[in-house]
Parts: C-alpha cells; structure tokens; sequence
C-alpha cells in the first residue's frame, strides 16, 4: 500500500499545518473559552480552499482526494480541535449532497458551502435514537407538494450557526429502516426551532443543540436520493465522517504531545528537566507510538475511501470503524497523560491540555459510540 | 498596469544560521520568501484586483532553488515570473539589481516592488540599485502607497510619515505595516503549477560578470555571551566597583 503523497498534497498539507500553527493554534483557548462559533476560522478554511478539499473544481472544489483531506483534518484539529471538527462535519454532510443530491440540488448549495459562506450541520440523532436506525421518530408526512416534518433532533453540532441541514426523517415509523428519508432543509424555514443549547464537559467552541420541528413544510425538491434510502446516506456518510473524527482525535493527541514534549523539557526537578526520568519518556514513547498507529489506521481508510469513490461497496466500513475506535481510544489516554506529565499545570486551565482531555472524552462517544464501532468491525469479520 | 514584483529567497526568520570556516553553513536551513517581499507581493495583487485589469510579474534572482520560493508567490496569486537562474547566490547587491534591471527592461513595467531589504544581509540596496539602473525614482520602507494618474503618492515611515509623491514607473520598497499578506490557497498552489516562469541567465543577459565592487570575504560568528556575575548584599560593593574599573573598564 503507497500512502506517500504527491508533491501537489504535500505543498498543501505544509500549507494547512502553517495556517495551523500560525491562525488557529494561538486562538484556541480563546474560542473554546467563548463557546462561540469561529466564523474567522471557518472562512479561513474557505478562503484556502480546504471545505473543497473533497469537492470537484466544477463546484468550486479542489478536488484532493480523501488522503490529502484528512491530513488536513488532522492539522487542523491539532491547531484548533473546534475547527477541526467543523470542518470534518462540514465535509461529511456536504459530501452526501454531491454523491446522492440532484444536479440542482448540487449547483443551488456545493459552491457556497465550499466558501464558507454556508454552514452545514448533520440532523441524524434523537433524544431516544442514536445507534438503533429502527428508533427514529422525526416524522416526514407525505403532502401535496412535499412534506411535513414533526420531532425533535438532539446533540446536534453547529445548530446554532448553520445555514443547512441535512435531516433524517421517517416516512411512517412502522416501516423501520425502509422508512428513513434524508432530506436538505435551510435552516429559516418556517417551522425550525433551534432549541436548548447543551452544556457540556468540553468542546465547547462547538455548540450542540436540540432542533424542534413543528409542521416543517418542505417541498419535494428538498427530498436527497430517494424515499426510503435515507439509511444508505447516513451510513456512506458516516464511514467518511468516521475517518474525519479519526483524523480529528490524531489532531487532538499531536497537541497534546507536543504540549507535553515542551513542558517535560522545561520543567526541572532534582535539578534535571523531567524529560531526563525514564518514567517520562516512556509515556511520551507510548504516546507518540499510539498517535502515529491511529494515523496509519485513518490513513488506510481514507486511502480505502478514496479508492472507492462513488463505489459504495467498496466503502471501507470497517477500516474506517477502526481508525476512529483506536485514534479516539487513543485520543482520551494520551490527552490524560499529558496533563499526567504535566501535573497541577497540566490539570489548571492555564494550559491547553486538560481542554483537550475534556474534548477527548467526546470522540469516543459521537460519529458512533465505539461500542457501535467495535460491533461494525465484529460484523464485518463474521461476514461470510 | 502591468507591475513587478522582486523577491527574494532568503533562509526563513527563525532559521540558525551556522558559520564554519569563514562560510555560512546554510545545510538544513529553511528558505522561504522575505517576509518584506510578501509585503509586496500582497499590494501588487491588491492594486490589480481593485483595477480589474492588469498583470504581476514575478522576477528573482539566484539559484534554481529559488523556483520554490516563485512558487509561492504565484502560488499566492501573481501571473507569471522571470527568474535569472545563476549558479550560486549573487551576494553584491549592485549585481544582482544590475541582473534585474535588464530583465525588467524587457518587460517594461509601470510599478516596480520589492521589500525595501532582505532578511538575509539585510542591505537594502538591491531595489535602489534596480532604480538606479532603469534611471526611474524610488521610495524606501514605504508603508502606505496611492496609485494616481501615473504618480504614486509613498508614506514613508520614520520618525514622522513622509509622504512622497513620484511619477511612474518607479521602484517602491514595501515596509511592515503596508498590509497583511494572504496566504496561498489550494487552488492557488495547483494552479501555480501551470503559471509560465520564463528562466535566463546572466550570459544570455549579456552579464556574466556584473559591476561587482564588494565581495564578502569571510564570516564569523559573534563571540558568545558570558554568563553574567552576580554579587549580593552591601558587602560585595568594594568588590563590583572594582571589577566595574579593572574589568568592565567603564568607571
């Protein structure tokens, strides 16, 4: 398997880990702080190109391929873990509208939302539905002309801030799986509610709400794919989403490293940086060791997912399961060791690392819990 | 409106640079453009976006290392360049702005840029030199710049802004401050690809050999600080005083 990059993708990484470094790194704490959306951030990314990374040049895209996305999810994310997120659930959704959208569907949103003008955000989750596909409530009532929506979505990222939704919904519950529809809805259409922000243990610079939708009319050129597939378009969606949040937790753990690797050679104690004790430096040999397999693993996938291109049986389901079961296992211990090295510094919110630890926990739980995760790998090993 | 753009690729600022045997040992450094050139690259494309109309014109001198750093600046959005490929870096000034200086008469163009030095030598002559040469005027660290019916009206700083009016064309050197260069976009670098980079040399210029009257003949690193001394309580007075004369030599 060839990972390496053409000259082409590695310019363009440099590029994205110099914005990293110089434009999101220093802000991090302070847009996590504010809980606020960074449209600074986010117009940045667009106005580098990098929301159009999976996109073709006809819609305004750059056209690079998943391997070269993913680094940069990565760099990103280890500037500014908020951003790193937007833009990996950005792309997921805006992704489901070229592969499965109409052609007008596609000329009327792709161009403005690899700009950065338009902010998309993922309506798949319930107050009582997550994992099982057969527990979705939102209702889509087929009427002249389109439909009605009616429920409630929970956890859902960048609500607030979103210009476009791309919704699940059930035609009639009791059709189960045959009944989910995916759907594309603005945002200020009338009878949307983005309801209660959420507070949470971290992650903050991302706000996740509810949304309530009260006799939603949507007309028929709203629907995205076909009635009844909608199912098909989470899961295609997630297997990339996967390997953003991957790609995103690797971000977090290089962070955390690199925060660690300073401090252990700054901080002294019995007149020698702590860097110089063994204990150390096995924890940060471990740390690095996990870091660079949880890049492998996402690399592969992507390396997968690209291969695949419109194929969706080849989609790397269990690759990209993988890359983000171990990268975001991964994420939680090296993020706790770093404030372990660190000691009362690392634990006071002086320093980034406890804000990455407490961002960490949530990589394990959304895109699918790992749990979920673990269960896809098993699936496709007992396959036939 | 057609303007050029000089730059320069010099070891990046945070780059260490190391002396062994009387030359710089650049192994390993890391070049990129003068960040004052970056200065001039932005306004360049600030002044043609805002026309509509118009061209930038890239043009360097040095080594075939140096494509990478015209890269990045076609890259960031200038339309072609001109490089003078030579085999080792042209360290006179005078030379290098007299190298310049013929390659820009082809081109005529109505505005010439640079960053008023390089963060290397940190001369500040080239961009006189090129002016000299063509015959035209030129206005240093300039940190504001108004184009008006073949003038350009130049604030430049020190201690109080200056502003200075010349005709065109003319050689303007851009200081910190005259605005924010944009980083290059993907687009940008793929496009930057297929942008025409016209190279010459100093022979098919006609000046193998330039009008060079300084040359550097050796390098030295600074000798390293001392560690400082330190004396406390009243009693080590008798002792500073006497190290202040005999030592220090400054009382």
């Amino acid at each position: 398997m060839d990972f390496s990059l053409s000259e082409n993708e590695l310019e363009i990484v440099e590029l994205v880990k110099e914005i990293a470094d110089n434009e999101l790194a220093p802000r991090m704490v302070e847009i996590d702080e504010a809980s606020r959306f960074s449209w600074d951030n986010f117009k940045l990314l667009g106005n580098a190109g990098i929301l159009g990374m999976l996109f073709p040049e006809k819609y305004g895209g750059t056209d690079l391929g998943y391997l070269a996305y993913s680094l940069s999810v990565e760099e990103v994310s280890r500037g500014d873990f908020n951003t790193g997120l937007t833009l990996s659930v950005h792309s997921m959704s805006a992704l489901a509208i070229l592969k499965f959208g109409t052609d007008k569907q596609k000329e009327t949103y792709l161009q403005r939302l690899m700009t950065g003008d338009y902010l998309m955000a993922f309506v798949l989750s319930e107050p009582d539905f997550g994992s099982d596909a057969a527990g979705l409530q939102c209702r889509a009532e087929k009427v002249d002309g389109g439909y009605k929506l009616n429920g409630t979505k929970a956890w859902i990222s960048n609500a607030e801030d979103a210009h476009l939704f791309v919704v699940w919904a059930t035609l009639d519950p009791k059709l189960g799986k045959k009944g989910i529809t995916t759907f594309i809805i603005e945002k200020d259409t009338e009878g949307i509610e983005v309801a209660k922000k959420e507070p949470k243990m971290g992650g903050e610079g991302t706000a996740t709400n509810q949304i309530i939708f009260t006799d939603c009319f949507i007309p028929d050129d709203c629907l995205l794919g076909e009635e009844g597939r909608g199912l098909r378009v989470a899961l295609n969606s997630l297997s990339g989403g996967r390997i953003g949040v991957a790609a995103n937790a690797t971000g977090v753990s290089q962070r955390a490293l690199d925060e660690a690797l300073a401090y252990s050679q700054e901080r002294v104690q019995f007149d020698v940086p702590i860097c110089e004790f063994q204990g150390i430096q096995w924890k940060l040999a471990d740390m690095d060791t996990m870091i660079e397999a949880g890049r492998l693993l996402y690399q592969k996938a992507a390396y997968l997912k690209q291969y695949a291109g419109n194929d969706l049986d080849l989609d790397p389901i269990k690759e990209a399961s993988q890359a983000k079961c171990f990268a975001t296992d991964s994420c939680l211990h090296v993020c706790s060791e770093a404030v372990q090295i660190m000691g009362a510094y690392g634990y006071s919110r002086e320093y980034p690392v406890e804000r990455l630890m407490r961002y960490s926990k949530v990589t394990q739980i959304f895109e699918g819990s790992n749990e979920i995760q673990r269960n896809l790998i098993a699936r496709e090993l007992l396959k036939d | 409106m057609k303007i050029a753009v000089l730059i320069k690729y010099c070891p990046d600022s945070e780059a260490v640079i190391k002396v062994s045997d009387g030359k710089l040992d650049t192994s390993g450094v890391k070049y990129s453009v003068s960040p004052y050139d970056e200065y001039a690259c932005e306004e360049a494309l600030k002044i043609i976006e805002a026309k509509g109309e118009g061209e930038v014109v890239v043009f360097n001198v040095g080594p075939q290392k140096n494509a990478k750093g015209i890269k990045d600046e076609l890259a960031r959005g200038a339309d072609r360049a001109v490089h003078i490929v030579t085999d080792a870096e042209v360290t006179c000034p005078r030379y290098a702005g007299e190298l310049l200086a013929a390659a820009l008469k082809e081109e005529n163009p109505d505005l010439i840029l640079c960053g008023w030095k390089g963060i290397d030598y940190d001369l500040g002559v080239t961009g006189i030199k090129v002016a000299e040469y063509l015959g035209i005027p030129h206005v240093m660290i300039v940190t504001k710049l108004e184009l008006s019916d073949g003038k350009a009206n130049c604030t430049r700083q020190s201690d109080i802004d200056e502003v200075i009016e010349v005709a065109l064309p003319a050689v303007i050197g851009t200081q910190k401050g005259l605005n924010e260069p944009r980083y290059p976009s993907l687009k940008g670098i793929m496009k930057a690809k297929k942008k025409p980079v016209k190279t010459t040399t100093p022979a098919e210029i006609g000046l193998e050999r330039g009008d060079v009257r300084a040359e550097y003949t050796d390098f030295a690193q600074p000798p390293s600080k001392q560690a400082g001394k330190k004396f406390e309580g009243p009693e080590s007075a008798a002792e500073v005083v006497k190290l202040l004369r005999e030592e220090a030599k400054v009382i």
